[in-house]
C-alpha cells in the first residue's frame, strides 16, 4: 500500500511543454520533492514567479492537480539579450492512490515554492507495535 | 543533471557560450538558475528563478565590472525521521557570473527577491542612455 503510494508519486502527470489538448496552451511541468512523515506525504512544488491567488489545486479522490499562471517577467517594450526562462503556465498532476485523508489535505505557498500537505489515513500510518 | 556556468560572461554571448557547452555534452543545457537578461532605454534588468532561495542565502557582488550571483539552496526543515521519496529540485551551491556592459552604474544597482524571483536592475549612465536630438 505504501509501495504502491511511492511508485505513483513517481508518475509524472504530463512531459515539460506538453500541450495540452484542452486549452492549447504550453505547460511546465514545475519540479517536485516528496517526503513522507509518520503520519503524512508531503510534496513541494517549484512555482517560482506565480501568486497565491494564481495557483489552482484540485483535490480530489486519488488525484491531486496543480495548475499556476505566471505573469510576463518583463515589460513589452524588452530587448532580450537572455532569455533561458520560458513563459508558461505551470501543470502537474498527481495520482496518488488510496490512502491519504483527501479531505484534509493542506498547502501553503511561500518564496516561490508551493508545500502541500497529504495526511495519510489511519490505516496507512507508521505504528510500533508493542510485543506481548 | 544540469550545468553550473562558473566563469564570467558577458551578457550578450551568455546563450553562445551555452550552446557551444551543449555541443561537447550533447544533452540539453539546462541551468540552475535561469536567467533573462532584458535590456530598457534606461536601464538592464537581471530576472533570476529562485525558488525556494531565501535573501540571507544569496550574495550578489559587483567587483571589476562583473557582477557575481551566488548562494545555495537550503534543504527542507522537515521533522526528524522525514524519508525523501523522490527529488528533482537543485539543493546544490550555484555561481553565475556576468560581465556587465560599461555603461552600467555599479553603485545604483538594486535587488529585490519575491515568490522565488530575484529582479537585480542595473541602471545605465546617464552618458549611455537613448536620446531624442531635437532637430534645430
Amino acid at each position: 500500500m505504501a509501495r504502491n503510494n511511492e511508485i505513483a508519486l513517481f508518475r509524472r502527470g504530463n512531459n515539460a511543454l506538453a500541450l495540452r489538448p484542452e486549452s492549447q496552451e504550453s505547460y511546465v511541468t514545475p519540479a517536485v520533492d516528496t517526503f513522507e512523515t509518520a503520519d503524512s506525504f508531503i510534496l513541494t512544488l517549484d512555482l517560482p514567479g506565480t501568486r497565491k491567488d494564481a495557483i489552482q489545486l484540485s483535490v480530489e479522490p486519488t488525484n491531486v492537480i496543480v495548475r499556476a499562471k505566471v505573469e510576463p517577467y518583463h515589460k513589452e517594450d524588452a530587448n532580450l539579450l537572455v532569455n533561458e526562462t520560458v513563459s508558461k503556465s505551470y501543470y502537474r498532476s498527481f495520482n496518488l492512490g488510496d490512502g491519504i485523508d483527501y479531505s484534509r489535505v493542506q498547502a501553503e505557498f511561500d518564496g516561490g515554492v508551493l508545500t502541500v500537505s497529504l495526511p495519510k489515513t489511519e490505516s496507512m500510518r507508521t505504528r510500533e507495535i508493542t510485543i506481548k | 543533471m544540469f550545468m553550473r556556468v562558473a566563469y564570467p560572461n558577458s551578457l550578450f554571448n551568455l546563450r553562445a557560450v551555452d550552446e557551444i557547452l551543449s555541443d561537447f555534452t550533447s544533452r540539453p543545457v539546462t541551468v540552475f538558475p535561469a536567467v533573462d537578461v532584458a535590456e530598457y532605454d534606461n536601464n538592464y534588468e537581471l530576472v533570476v528563478e529562485l525558488p525556494g532561495v531565501k535573501k540571507e542565502d544569496l550574495k550578489i557582488s559587483v567587483e571589476n565590472g562583473v557582477l557575481t550571483l551566488s548562494g545555495e539552496r537550503k534543504h527542507y526543515n522537515f521533522p526528524e525521521g522525514t524519508k525523501v521519496l523522490h527529488h528533482e529540485t537543485h539543493t546544490h551551491p550555484f555561481n553565475r557570473s556576468f560581465e556587465l556592459p560599461v555603461e552600467v552604474n555599479a553603485s545604483d544597482i538594486s535587488a529585490e527577491l519575491k515568490e522565488g524571483v530575484l529582479r537585480i536592475r542595473l541602471p545605465k549612465s546617464e552618458q549611455a542612455r537613448a536620446r531624442e536630438v531635437q532637430i534645430q
